[in-house]
Parts: structure tokens; sequence; C-alpha cells
């Protein structure tokens, strides 16, 4: 197997709807250890094809390989041990506490009558404090803000130990400390584990600095991808938010991005 | 972090000894397990001997080993009352806790199905029809009510899905909304049938535990017996579904499935208790709620303790019910509905657990 061919989607197709095809006939390929963003503007399909990717849903047409092996022929529980996901919103109802939530990510590993071990709940430390949420662990989860159920989030998926993590827009909620904190976490577990990351955001400003790869969608298909100091150019932003009024600059040696308005 | 190797349970630890040692302290949640379990069963066994020793009839242990009558009394009457109350209080709770997880609705109750409704109009019709046989040890209000139940799930139950999925808010809705078209069946029976009928459908939709043979509650068994522990197989599940269901599914839950076999193995279990006793209002609600106050969220750890303490809270709501009046009785039902309401009610002011809602 090919270490750039380490979770490829080949013509993929998803529609919700018969009307709206969401996911159209794309394709991609991300490398093993990999610290890549999908970007793209709102309603192009990025949350979708993560969707498909994590397993979460099932194309209508084409497959996903992860390894050489197809997505869908890999029971779902081993699945969860090699690939995380962390949703754009949880539905949090019942006050679990943050730890609770973090040590579900355990699941995999554990028989359907068994607790969690308290080698399970070390690891779901771990994650916490590998995020910056260690003082979040015995709090219950619907009193924490937006940002720090993220943060939970990203720890729980963190707690999975998995080769490769999907995140969607993980860092939409969260302050600049927070913001950086999570990404050189997720960054030092890449060089450490060689964790292969995938980004969803709409946080152009953090991407040339910390991302090795960007993926850029539109329509339902990845149309432009490439390293982040050809991607984050006035033009090939245009094409990717449809948008001639995106901008971008160089300062400190660090592309920033805004829009004209 | 240290680097870890990815394997299951136990296995990334490198030496024997630590892997040993790993076992050897259970998990917290085990021990918490344990001990709320231990104390739960206590607060049955008190239960039951309270109930089992209060009664109209005084009975004590001694007039037990010489009386006939007071033997008769004791195990033909008030023993199997009491192991009615036993099964249909924890298995109303059970469902309650499991159907709360599933739909993350602290609402959510064992009625909220439908069955109840379903079961109020097939022993509805069954009474102003004036069928009073027994068939092979079973009254055939039981059987008309179950019928009833059983109708009302396979109509939700279509509804609500599409192809293998099931959408939890057309359940949850045409659920309730077919237990007011019951409601309005019932009011339009009880209007058009004589009196003594209408007191008696009355008296079956407040929800009474009956004396009933110990045939019946065999046959009770048969049906609760594997729906209590399919539930409890699926615990773990509905654990991660509560958490949140889109995280469920990446952890390598089978939604879909868990929801078509919750669904019918709780339906059961209620159309079962329901078909004897009558819809017992609250022990499904608010019991589970009771125990998430003293143990937290985690259904692998409310599940069981909602089957003990549902237990007990229906035997001494149903020693009230049997001993508040003196000489006659009230029905449970009222006596869950009144003390546990308002009990309900105040935990909820005490707690405002659910404020994202």
């Amino acid at each position: 197997m090919n270490d750039d061919q380490f979770l490829v989607a080949e013509d993929l197709y998803f529609r919700y709807h018969p009307e709206v095809t969401v996911v159209n006939r794309t394709s991609l390929a991300i490398a093993r250890g990999s610290f890549s963003g999908l970007i793209g503007s709102n309603g192009s399909g990025k949350s979708t094809l993560l969707r498909l990717l994590a397993g979460i849903l099932t194309p209508a047409g084409g497959r996903i390989m992860l390894g050489g092996v197809e997505l869908q022929d890999i029971p779902p529980r081993e699945r969860a041990t090699r690939l995380a996901y962390v949703p754009q919103k949880q539905t949090l109802v019942f006050p679990f506490t943050a730890l609770e939530v973090v040590l579900t990510g355990r699941t995999p590993y554990n028989s359907r009558f068994r607790f969690e071990s308290d080698s399970d709940r070390m690891i779901a430390f771990d994650a916490l404090a590998a995020v910056g949420a260690s003082n979040l662990a015995s709090r219950p989860i619907t009193e924490l803000s937006v940002g720090e159920q993220q943060l939970v989030s990203v720890a729980r998926a963190l707690a999975q130990e998995t080769e490769i993590l999907l995140l969607d827009e993980p860092s939409a909620a969260l302050d600049l400390k927070h913001r950086a904190q999570l990404l050189s976490a997720l960054r030092r577990l890449r060089d450490e584990r060689e964790l292969t990351v995938l980004i969803v955001t709409h946080d152009l400003q953090m991407l040339d600095r910390s991302f090795d790869y960007l993926y850029g969608m539109r329509d339902g298909r990845v149309t432009i991808q490439g390293l982040p100091q050809d991607v984050l150019q006035n033009e090939t932003l245009a094409l990717i938010y449809e948008d001639d009024r995106v901008r971008t600059a160089e300062i400190d040696g660090q592309t920033v991005v805004w829009s004209e308005w | 972090m240290v680097k870890r190797l990815y394997g299951r349970n136990g296995e990334f630890s490198a030496n024997g000894v630590s892997q040993v040692k790993s076992r050897e302290s259970v998990s917290m949640s085990s021990r918490r397990l344990v001990s709320a379990l231990a104390i739960f069963f206590i607060l049955l066994v008190v239960s039951v001997w309270i109930s089992l020793s209060l009664g109209y009839q005084s009975i004590g242990w001694e007039e037990l080993r010489v009386d006939e009558t007071a033997r008769t009394i004791f195990f033909r009457i008030r023993l199997p009352r009491v192991l009615l109350g036993l099964m249909v209080g924890s298995s109303l709770a059970a469902v309650g806790a499991v159907l709360q997880a599933l739909f993350r609705n602290p609402l959510a109750e064992p009625f909220t199905l439908g069955v109840s409704g379903g079961g109020a109009l097939g022993a509805s019709i069954a009474i102003a029809m004036g069928f009073g046989h027994v068939l092979s040890g079973v009254p055939i209000i039981f059987i008309a009510a179950f019928a009833g139940s059983t109708i009302f799930i396979l109509i939700v139950y279509r509804m609500a899905s599409a192809g293998r999925v099931l959408f939890p808010g057309v359940l949850l809705l045409s659920g309730v909304v077919l237990n007011l078209i019951a409601g309005a069946g019932v009011l339009m029976i009880q209007y058009l049938t004589d009196y003594t009928r209408a007191l008696q459908i009355l008296r079956w939709m407040v929800g009474n535990l009956d004396i009933v043979g110990y045939g019946v509650i065999i046959k009770m068994l048969i049906f609760l017996v594997p729906s209590l522990l399919l539930l409890f197989s699926f615990t773990r599940d509905l654990h991660l579904i509560s958490v949140d269901e889109e995280t469920a599914v990446s952890l390598g839950v089978d939604v879909r499935r868990t929801e078509r076999f919750i669904y019918i193995a709780s339906s059961l279990a209620v159309g079962v208790t329901v078909a004897v006793t009558g819809p017992i209002g609250f022990v499904g609600l608010i019991v589970p709620h009771a125990i998430r106050l003293f143990i937290g969220e985690d259904l692998r750890l409310v599940f069981p303790c909602a089957l003990l303490f549902g237990a007990s809270f229906l035997v001494l709501a149903d020693t009230l019910a049997r001993n508040a009046l003196g000489t006659s009785e009230l029905p449970v039902g009222a006596v869950t509905a009144l003390v546990g309401g308002p009990l309900f009610l105040w935990l909820l002011s005490c707690h405002r657990r659910y404020a994202a809602m």
C-alpha cells in the first residue's frame, strides 16, 4: 500500500434528497501522517464529505479506501479503532461529565458488558490534558460553553487512539489561545504518532503555518488542492469561494486572508 | 504523550504485571454500580417486607404457620400482588430509562409510544361488550388490551419507518397522537356504555394491581424476561446514543438496528404490563430521573438500578394504595400520580438539570 494513498475517495457521490446532490463524483487522496485542511463555502459539501470518509454516511456511488481496504468492509468497531470523527455539533441533553464523554472514546476497545478500566481513565485524562481541558473533567458537559464542548469532543476522539482524525470545524467556537493550543496538540500527535489529520475549517488564517496540504471544495467536488502557499492566493480562493473580493497578504511571514466589502 | 500501540483492551501495556494490576483494580464505575445495587437491593427487600406485612387483614408470621385463612390470604392474594408490583414496577422504570436515552429526551416514558392508548382502547371495548371470560387462565380483557397495544405499536412503527430507518421524531409524535385518539375513543365508549361498565373502564384507565393468579404472572414473565434482557444488552449502545447520536455511529454503534430492537422490546414489555395492570403512570418517568440524581447519567448504571428501584417504588405505592383508606382501596395509578407527580416537580426545581433543552 502506498502511504500517499492512505485514505482515498474515488468518484464519491451522495445526496440526502433526490433533488439535491451534495457530493458530486469527487475524489481525493490523503497521505499517511499528513495534516490537511478542507475548505470551501457554506453548503459546498465539506461536512458531508467528511461524514462519508468517517463511515457515518454510506456513499450512493463511488468508494472509500482506508489503507487499501474498502471502508464499508471494515467492521464498525474496528473502524472506530482506526478512524475518529469529531462532529461539528453535538446534541447534548443529559448532563454527563466531560470525563464520561471522553471515556466513550474507549468503547471500541471494551466489551459490551464491561466498564472502562482505570487505564482507560488514564488515557481519557491524557486526552483531556492534550487539548488543554483537564480542568473540565468533572464538569457537566451541558454547562460548558460550545468551545469547551468542542475541546471535550476532540479529547474523546483522541482517546480513541486512532490512526486518522477527521474534524469538522473544531476551532469554530474557540478563542485564539485554545485554537492555537488545539492545533499544536494535533500537530504534536501527528509528529509523535504519525496521526493523519483532516480538518474542515473556515479559519483561513491558521492554514499556512500549520497545514501540509489543502483541499478546496466547491459544488460538491474537490476542485482545487495543493500546498497552503499555493492555495492561499487571491485567484485560487476566488475560485473556491466564488467570490473575487477575497484578498490575501503576507504579514510577518504569515498569510492573512480577508474579504473586501 | 507516550506513543502507544493500537490494540484491544490491555494489549498496549507491554508487560504482564501492569495488565494484571489493571484488571484487579476494578473500574470506578463498577464499584459505584455494586454499591448502588447493594443499597437499592436492601431498599427492595425492606419494601417487600413492609408490603407483605401490611394489609386489611393483619397477618403475623406466627399465624402464617398455624392459620389456614391467613395462609390463603398471604399466598393467594398478597404475595401474587406484590410479585406483580415488582415485575410491573421494574419493567416500567427500566423501559422509561431506556426510552429517555434512546430519544435523548428526559420527558420520554413508557407510554409515550402509544402502547397505553392501544391497551386502553382494547380493554375498554372488551369491558363495554361484557367480556368477563377467562381464556386459558388469562382474562379476555387482558388479551384485548394486549391486542390493542400491539395494533397501536404496529401503526406507530409503520408511521415512523421508511425502509430500515426509524424516525424518532415521528415515532414520538405519532405515539402521542395515537394516545390522544385512543383517549377520545375510550371517552366515547364510556359515554355510551352503562354506568357500571363505565366505572370499570375508569378503574382500568387509572391503573391498578389487581389480584391475579400465578398463571398470569408466569405468562407475563415469558414476555418480560426476554424483553428486559434484550434492553439490558443494548445499554452500552444506548449510553453512547444518549451522549450524541452521530458520535455513537462513529464509535461503531448501529443506531438504526438499536432503535428497532429497543422499540420492539420495550413495546412488548410495556404492552404486557399495560394489559394486566392498565397504564400506571409516573413510574417510568420519575424512577429513572430519581436514580440519575444519585448515580449520574450513564445508562449502564441507571438501568440495573431502575429495575430494582422501580420495583420498590411500585410495591410501596401499592402498599399505600391498599392501606391508606382503611377498609377500601385506592387504585395504585392514582397513588403513583399523586405522590410521584409533585415529587418529580420538586426534584426538577431542586436540580435544574436540563437547562440546555
